[in-house]
């Protein structure tokens, strides 16, 4: 079938709500690139450990004895039993509740109850170590894994992606999560949600006009730096920062060119080109991790302006359903009244109850449910926004930086990408007639 | 009356069982509120609420220790106050913000079925603590219900005219939110 066109702007309806688009993704997607994880702060201490899907696999995050993070299938070697049954919990070893096999946080079998009574001599315990992922890496706190033996090197993988999560998690420390995650289960295919969180700027004055009205972003009133900026020159970008990786930057066009990060301490300030002034960042990292930071101005109470950080997957559940994962990120080194500041306006903004997600919930499951009749499912999804924006080739910044805040750009990369490897392996209809 | 006398102990954390009297005067103020929360009646609901009152619903998580609690300690899904329910959630309804709340307009059709109400004496002559289960049913659209147990516990305080809500904390079953949306009072 045809996913995409020629000049990456339409892309099949098919691609979303197809449950065979779906299980090929499931191979040559989900099973060709690096998948995040989990937060190193959620495994903290040796022992630590958390369970999760992950691309559709069920899989146990730990650190191990020797203090590394390991990631294992929750499913034991010999008969596929759950291992580990909490989603949180601290643990040297992993008893099978089956037959009693034993595991090492490190993965390697230890115990086998009556070994030599039920297996031949020649029985190898070294053959049934829990399966690990070829691959393991960490990138700024960021545990990911690929199931790709070809995959490759991380840093390689997330290209100029690098430079802006550098800004994005490392501010004046180490960032780590205020807790569990959040979940939900939403009606809508996965790919949505990075669609959306890619960079789309252009549904924020319609989806997002009832957070706006009521002064929580976009406004002058709330900061002292932001008294004499001029609101119709927002500056936005949009990046494409290699392999489907995509962000926009919006910034305010302040009075002065003294730096000003709104909502955050100045001791943490990271990447001042990149940051200052910023009214929001948003982006996704191919192919379901998305990412936010922003500066709440009004969270309806005394809470002064504060900046937060989230970190968000979109779990592949089916063609019509994800899993959306929240993980409210904070600086390390923040004081109790800091961490609580941020922590509230990222969950009454951003999340399961926030003012932004409210509504786009809507949009979301509108979606699932207006493309389930065979004609609905004929048309495309269209993506020609900002064909005519023209690269900003005097910034610094790294990757293709579009001149435009309400664009598409960012979408046609996610597709492309997704495309790229949907097709790669696939035979045409003609080689599969021959 | 003593807990002893109904049958039941000590519940750790809570202070002995409120009088009858007590316990039936807290039933009837979370019944009146039900009502209200039923009509997303926020202009009626937010004068129940307390000048100090906080709304939490932590994340629920499943844990390999028994003795653990299973609700986080430090990760919330909900964290609100009288100041911010008022400002951001009600206001949201009000006629010239509706048209825009696309999450909440058309208005979900919620039920709650408030049950096992308990209330315990406090160290404050003037406070209860409130144990009470909630089943919340949601229908959106034409969609199927979904319906969504949780524990609630309240910390409720006198009023000449009855009680006045100081806290409110819900621990849902569901580690998995299956609600269109959680901008909900459970």
């Amino acid at each position: 079938m045809r996913r995409v066109d020629a000049a990456g702007a339409r892309v099949s309806r098919e691609a979303f709500w197809d449950q065979r688009q779906f299980d090929l993704e499931m191979e040559r997607i989900f099973g060709r690139v690096w998948l995040f994880a989990a937060h190193e702060s959620e495994v903290a201490t040796p022992g630590d450990y958390i369970t999760r899907r992950v691309g559709g696999e069920d899989v146990i995050v730990t650190r191990d004895e020797a203090g590394e993070c390991r990631v294992f299938l929750n499913s034991c070697p010999h008969r596929g039993t759950q291992l580990c049954r909490a989603d949180i919990g601290n643990t040297s070893h992993f008893r099978c509740s089956y037959h009693g096999w034993t595991f090492a946080n490190s993965g390697r079998l230890r115990g086998v109850p009556e070994r030599n009574e039920v297996f031949a001599a020649d029985f190898d315990k070294s053959n049934f170590n829990l399966v690990e992922p070829p691959h393991v890496d960490v990138f700024e706190g960021l545990i990911f894994i690929s199931w790709n033996p070809d995959a490759p090197p991380l840093r390689e993988e997330l290209a100029d992606l690098t430079w802006y999560l550098e800004a994005f998690l490392s501010k004046g420390g180490s960032l780590e999560v205020a807790g569990p995650p959040a979940r939900m289960l939403v009606r809508t295919n996965w790919k949505i949600g990075a669609d959306n969180f890619c960079g789309d700027g252009y549904h924020l004055a319609t989806t997002h006009k009832s957070a706006i009205d009521m002064g929580t972003y976009l406004g002058t009133h709330a900061v002292p730096q932001l008294r004499d900026a001029d609101m119709s020159q927002m500056r936005g970008r949009c990046v494409l920062a290699g392999n489907g990786h995509t962000l926009r930057v919006q910034r305010y066009t302040l009075a002065t060119d003294e730096p000003a990060f709104l909502g955050f301490p100045e001791e943490g300030w990271p990447q001042i080109d990149l940051m200052s002034g910023l009214s929001v960042l948003h982006g996704n990292l191919f192919p379901n991790l998305s990412f936010i930071e922003s500066c709440v101005l009004d969270a309806g109470d005394d809470t002064p302006p504060t900046a937060y950080q989230q970190i968000r997957v979109w779990e592949p559940v089916d063609s019509m359903h994800c899993e959306l994962v929240v993980w409210t990120l904070v600086p390390d080194w923040f004081t109790d009244e800091q961490r609580m500041h941020s922590q509230r306006v990222n969950i009454r903004m951003i999340g399961l109850a926030g003012l932004f997600d409210t509504d786009d919930f809507q949009n979301w499951v509108s979606l699932a449910d207006m493309n389930r009749g065979r004609m609905a499912r004929t048309g495309d999804f269209v993506y020609e926004g900002g064909v005519h924006h023209a690269r900003d080739h005097d910034i610094a910044w790294p990757g293709a930086v579009y001149h435009a805040d309400h664009s598409e750009v960012n979408q046609r990369e996610l597709y492309r990408r997704w495309a790229e490897l949907m097709e790669t392996g696939e035979r045409s209809p003609e080689e599969v007639s021959a | 009356m003593d807990t002893a006398a109904v049958g039941a102990g000590p519940v750790p954390g809570l202070g002995p069982a409120a009088d009858d009297a007590t316990t039936r005067s807290v039933e009837r103020f979370l019944y009146n509120e039900a009502l209200i929360l039923d009509r997303h009646a926020y202009s009626d609901w937010i004068p129940l609420l307390e000048d100090d009152f906080v709304y939490e619903v932590p994340v629920t998580i499943t844990r390999d220790n028994p003795a653990l609690p299973s609700h986080s300690e430090t990760a919330f899904l909900v964290e609100e106050n009288r100041d911010s329910l008022a400002s951001l959630w009600a206001r949201r309804l009000e006629p010239e913000h509706i048209e825009f709340a696309w999450g909440e307009n058309p208005l979900l059709r919620v039920r709650h079925f408030v049950t096992n109400v308990t209330a315990f004496e406090t160290a404050k002559p003037d406070e209860v603590d409130v144990r009470a289960n909630v089943l919340l049913t949601v229908v959106r659209q034409s969609d199927p219900v979904v319906m969504t147990p949780a524990a609630r516990a309240d910390r409720l305080r006198r009023r000449g005219d009855g009680w006045g809500l100081v806290k409110r904390t819900v621990y849902l079953d569901e580690a998995v939110v299956t609600l269109p949306h959680l901008r909900l009072i459970i």
